[in-house]
């Protein structure tokens, strides 16, 4: 995961993308959080595993407050910016997707101080995936929680 | 925003389940897998369920094995000696089969604290007279079909039903399998009997690990989808292992009107965890362990 996130870092660059951060802990979809987490105790092997899988670099895109946020559990398009120019405190609305297939949608607010992100937000999410696009008819509404390291500005 | 995340929190967002406790194989922590010293053991607790292999002899008669070997691991010949050879149950007739070997006969590595009981491979008629005991015992059938090592399918099916209808006991049951065929195969011969959908499959010979990480990376990416798997064979249930299992696929399985069984759950802390989800039974090596 690191190494993707150098790998990312110089194709952004390149791009006129850049890192935002890495998010420990994603937003996306509250599965981890919600339904991993609290079995760590019980199995930790698989709670383990699947923490990997949402551990989220997230790109700056050139659009001002647009961000993209990449892992193997979930992708996600998100606008976020301070409540007050200047401030640590942020809102976030936005997207998220299966191995881009879209099924749902976030919304939160995080603090923003120094190398870290800390959010809370809801997450509305849809069983369709690509192997069942018909499970966009199933809703599942979690609150969720962020842990993100930013990227320090050069 | 903050307020409605504690209000999802408070208010239960993640339903919480009330599952049946299964005695795994019988409850093969405490006799020998697969044994009438097992079932026995099981109507007297007075267990939920009682969760037991089957595969097919060469005469057409169903018996309890997990595997569709004589298992060299638990069972020996008749004067005590080992099963050095590999014999399919398939190429041995009942007669041969229960003259033969005696099964429960060594202490099992998986389940070492189970107290020893040589005895001939029961027959899944013998097991029906003793679960006739307890009318209100879910019984899950679990169909060892393995292509190759195993008869046809419909050769199975049939005998499975036969000793089914030939019991015609008031028990709930239900049947589970890895493959397709054999699922299909047993609607085909009992409609009335709900199927469930073992998933992911661990053929004999390959890494668990890695069949494991495969199934969690489809499944996290969304690749591969078991409720609709269940749904093409027209199954009523997933039954999964605790190591791959996805509270997301049960709150979807539920949703789709799916009942979900986990396996194999030998521990306070996993029964008491599992405990809480919405899935129908829980499958456990030994039910005393439940909350």
């Amino acid at each position: 995961m690191i190494l993707t996130a150098f790998a990312l870092s110089a194709v952004t660059s390149a791009a006129e993308l850049r890192l935002d951060r890495v998010d420990l802990i994603s937003e996306d979809t509250g599965a981890w959080i919600n339904y991993e987490a609290p079995g760590l105790l019980a199995y930790p092997t698989r709670g383990a595993v699947r923490y990997v899988t949402q551990v989220k670099p997230v790109l700056a895109l050139p659009v001002e407050h647009l961000y993209l946020g990449l892992s193997i559990h979930s992708q996600s398009l998100v606008y976020e910016r301070p409540f007050v120019e200047g401030s640590e405190f942020t809102w976030s609305a936005g997207l998220q997707s299966a191995l881009f297939f879209p099924r749902g949608a976030l919304a939160g607010v995080a603090w923003r101080h120094g190398p870290v992100r800390l959010a809370v937000g809801v997450s509305a999410v849809s069983g369709g995936t690509w192997a069942r696009p018909g499970g966009v008819a199933q809703w599942d509404v979690l609150p969720t929680v962020g842990v993100g390291l930013v990227r320090k500005e050069r | 925003m903050i307020t409605l995340f504690l209000t999802l929190l408070a208010c239960g967002a993640i339903d919480k389940g009330d599952p049946l406790i299964e005695a795994h194989r019988g409850g093969a922590a405490l006799w020998p897998e697969n044994s009438l010293a097992a079932f026995e053991a099981a109507v007297a607790r007075g267990d939920d369920a009682v969760e037991f292999d089957l595969v097919v002899t060469a005469d057409g008669v169903a018996v309890l094995s997990h595997d569709p070997t004589i298992r060299q691991e638990t069972c020996t010949t008749m004067d005590g000696g080992p099963v050095d050879e590999v014999i399919y149950v398939k190429d041995l007739t009942l007669d041969e089969l229960q003259s033969g070997y005696l099964c429960g006969a060594l202490p099992d590595a998986e389940t070492p604290n189970a107290q020893l009981d040589p005895a001939p491979m029961p027959t899944f008629a013998e097991a029906l007279d003793v679960f006739a005991q307890d009318p209100d015992l879910l019984l899950h059938l679990d169909l060892k079909y393995e292509p190759g090592q195993s008869p046809p399918p419909e050769d199975m099916a049939r005998a499975f039903a036969e000793a089914l209808r030939a019991a015609d006991l008031p028990n709930p049951a239900y049947a589970s399998a890895n493959l397709p065929e054999i699922l299909v195969a047993m609607k085909a011969e009992l409609p009335e009997l709900p199927i469930s959908f073992t998933t992911p499959r661990f053929p004999p010979g390959e890494s668990a690990a890695v069949i494991a990480l495969k199934s969690e990376l489809l499944t996290a990416t969304g690749v591969h989808d078991l409720i609709d798997q269940a749904r093409a064979i027209d199954a009523e249930g997933l039954c999964m292992p605790y190591q791959t299992i996805n509270r997301q696929t049960v709150e979807l399985a539920a949703q789709a009107g799916l009942d979900v069984q986990i396996w194999t759950l030998n521990s306070e802390r996993l029964l008491d965890h599992y405990s809480k989800w919405p899935v129908m039974s829980l499958i456990t090596d030994d039910p005393g362990l439940a909350p």
